[in-house]
């Protein structure tokens, strides 16, 4: 049987209150680098990662990062459009910033759906996982609940710095992307090649291997 | 490109005549910070920068103490966000004194927001405070910022960023009177205008690597028009059409391409541009497209009378005067707040007016202030 080259593009944001890490995340997996030093963003910042998914798939992962001042919000918008999945970040040394959490969803929900009307495929990214938590104890051992109660396909325990999930989180995050595609539900985007159903294995969600 | 040195002493001697006289000749400044090199060394600037934006250097505000810190609501954010711009200051800088840099940076952004309720923080305005505290120091940036953030900046520290996507909206039409080709590829891209916000709202402060470069383009926008960053948008834009336009035409592409400004452009070339854009496409004539007529901006509706009170500005010989009349006055008062500041201000200047004559008489003695500029000058 001949076999077909696939080739997916999808946009996903990368969300959240300033200073938690996106740009870190995003420079960590895309460029295999990490610095203290990255400068706030503003406005919007774009990477592409391409990923050799399968032997016959590429997919090409646009990630858009967004900057985390609210004021910047209604600017950015346009950013959101025909996006299918989200990352949403917190700082786990910041609880002001996962109480953030839900309104950064509840934004993103309000701002993109696909097209059948479903929230993009969000998950939660509890970074900076080397450093000292605070405020949060109570927290973490419930966020597979705190998921399910706020429609994350899942969460993570990340550092960009010491690399830790980053890649795993990603993996995740595009294997329900492939699944959306599969049932036929993605946005009508040219770019985006859709294919038959994927028989992908369901992903085991959370995880806590970050352990401190 | 380095200009001959013969230019750049002719280029200093007009600069020194212009400060030399009282009031200033705002107007030659102005050119000179314009016109190739700008205005040439830091040493000048900190005496220029001032004068293009009436700024008393005998009234500086006070230094700001440490409780301007507690309470203030801003204070995470630009704490964050200097702690964030180490790339902003000089290479080989210790980390001691760019320490106390970055608390002087923090105490400026805070003192002007303080004192001006109107004026929201935006990300970004860190990135131009740094400039003019490297240059100025810590109590003339504050005096700098308070006049900049009401004027130049304004539509940026609005509570949203509704004012600040209207003067962006300024980018496209621009480009689509010089090049429609361009910008018919851009539209078609749905690209935006959102790669030259950092550029706008940071003077580019936030995008150039190299500082002399940042500072030279900061002569450039003190001495013109609220909207001339744009035109130097359109200009960078117009630049790499070449570029561009062998770009994908998608949003993804375009919006990556331009939103990194390569580091050696040719500035002095672009600025020349930029001026040529401004004088033949004037910002109202670009305000009669449809999407520009939704919006007032304060920074340009209040720039006539900005550029009219710079002009006149009151003697240096007057304002010494005032501030010798007053030496009780101490340096750690609490500033009052800028209405009754102003009524102050006005009520001054109708008492200085009647002293005029007398004082002016001191103008000849304005080299005496200035030794060492003389001195650099003249060796």
């Amino acid at each position: 049987m001949e076999k077909k080259q696939k080739e997916y593009l999808f946009k996903v944001l990368v969300i959240g209150d300033l200073g938690v890490g996106k740009t870190s995340i995003i420079k960590r997996y895309v460029h295999q680098i990490f610095s203290q030093h990255y400068r706030a963003t503003i406005g919007v910042d774009f990477a592409l990662k391409v990923l050799h998914w399968e032997e016959d798939t590429i997919i090409r992962l646009q990630l858009w990062d967004i900057a985390g001042q609210e004021r910047f919000g209604n600017m950015t918008r346009v950013y959101y459009r025909e996006a299918v999945g989200a990352f949403i970040v917190f700082d786990v040394s910041r609880a002001s910033t996962f109480e953030a959490v839900s309104k950064w969803k509840n934004d993103l929900d309000s701002k993109v759906r696909l097209q059948n009307g479903n929230p993009v495929p969000a998950i939660l990214l509890a970074n900076k996982c080397d450093q000292t938590k605070e405020g949060l104890s109570n927290t973490l051992p419930k966020m597979d609940q705190y998921c399910k109660e706020n429609g994350f396909i899942a969460w993570f325990e990340t550092s960009a710095k010491d690399n830790i999930h980053i890649e795993e989180s990603a993996r995740v995050l595009v294997e329900n992307i492939l699944n959306a595609e599969g049932d036929d539900l993605a946005p009508a985007d040219p770019d985006i090649i859709t294919s038959q159903q994927l028989s992908l294995q369901n992903n085991n969600a959370s995880c806590s291997a970050c352990t401190k | 490109m380095p200009q001959p040195e013969s230019k750049k002493k002719k280029k200093l001697v007009a600069i020194h005549q212009a400060l030399n006289v009282d009031p200033v000749d705002v107007e030659t400044l102005r050119q000179s910070a314009i016109s190739e090199g700008g205005l040439l060394t830091d040493e000048i600037r900190r005496k220029v920068w001032p004068k293009l934006l009436n700024v008393n250097v005998y009234k500086l505000p006070p230094k700001p103490g440490k409780d301007i810190r507690e309470g203030h609501k801003d204070y995470n954010q630009v704490l964050m966000d200097v702690q964030r711009s180490l790339r902003r200051f000089p290479q080989g800088m210790s980390s001691e004194e760019r320490g106390v840099l970055q608390e002087q940076l923090i105490n400026v952004i805070l003192y002007v927001l303080q004192r001006n309720l109107q004026l929201h923080y935006y990300q970004g305005y860190h990135d131009i405070v740094v400039t003019f505290l490297l240059v100025v120091g810590e109590r003339m940036a504050i005096a700098l910022m308070e006049i900049l953030s009401s004027h130049h900046l304004r539509d940026f520290m609005d509570p949203t960023m509704d004012s600040t996507k209207h003067i962006l909206n300024y980018l496209m039409p621009i480009l689509q009177r010089v090049n429609p080709q361009l910008h018919d590829f851009l539209q078609r891209a749905e690209v935006g205008t959102i790669f030259a916000l950092s550029w706008l709202i940071t003077w580019y402060g936030h995008v150039l690597s190299k500082f002399r470069h940042t500072v030279r383009l900061y002569d450039f926008f003190l001495a013109s028009h609220p909207l001339m960053p744009v035109y130097v948008a359109a200009a960078i834009v117009l630049h790499r059409e070449e570029e561009v336009m062998k770009c994908d035409c998608d949003m993804a592409s375009v919006h990556q391409l331009l939103s990194k400004i390569p580091q050696d452009l040719p500035y002095e070339t672009l600025i020349i541009k930029a001026e040529e854009l401004f004088s033949h496409h004037p910002p109202p004539e670009l305000a009669k497209q449809a999407a520009l007529q939704l919006r007032k901006s304060i920074a340009i509706s209040t720039f006539q009378d900005f550029q009219v009170a710079t002009s006149r500005q009151r003697p240096d010989a007057v304002l010494r005067e005032q501030f010798k009349e007053k030496p009780c006055l101490p340096p750690a008062d609490p500033a009052p707040p800028v209405g009754a500041n102003q009524l102050v201000k006005m009520a001054v200047w109708g008492l200085t007016a009647t002293l005029g004559a007398a004082a002016l008489a001191v103008v000849n003695t304005a080299v005496e202030w200035a030794p060492e500029f003389v001195f650099q000058l003249f060796p």
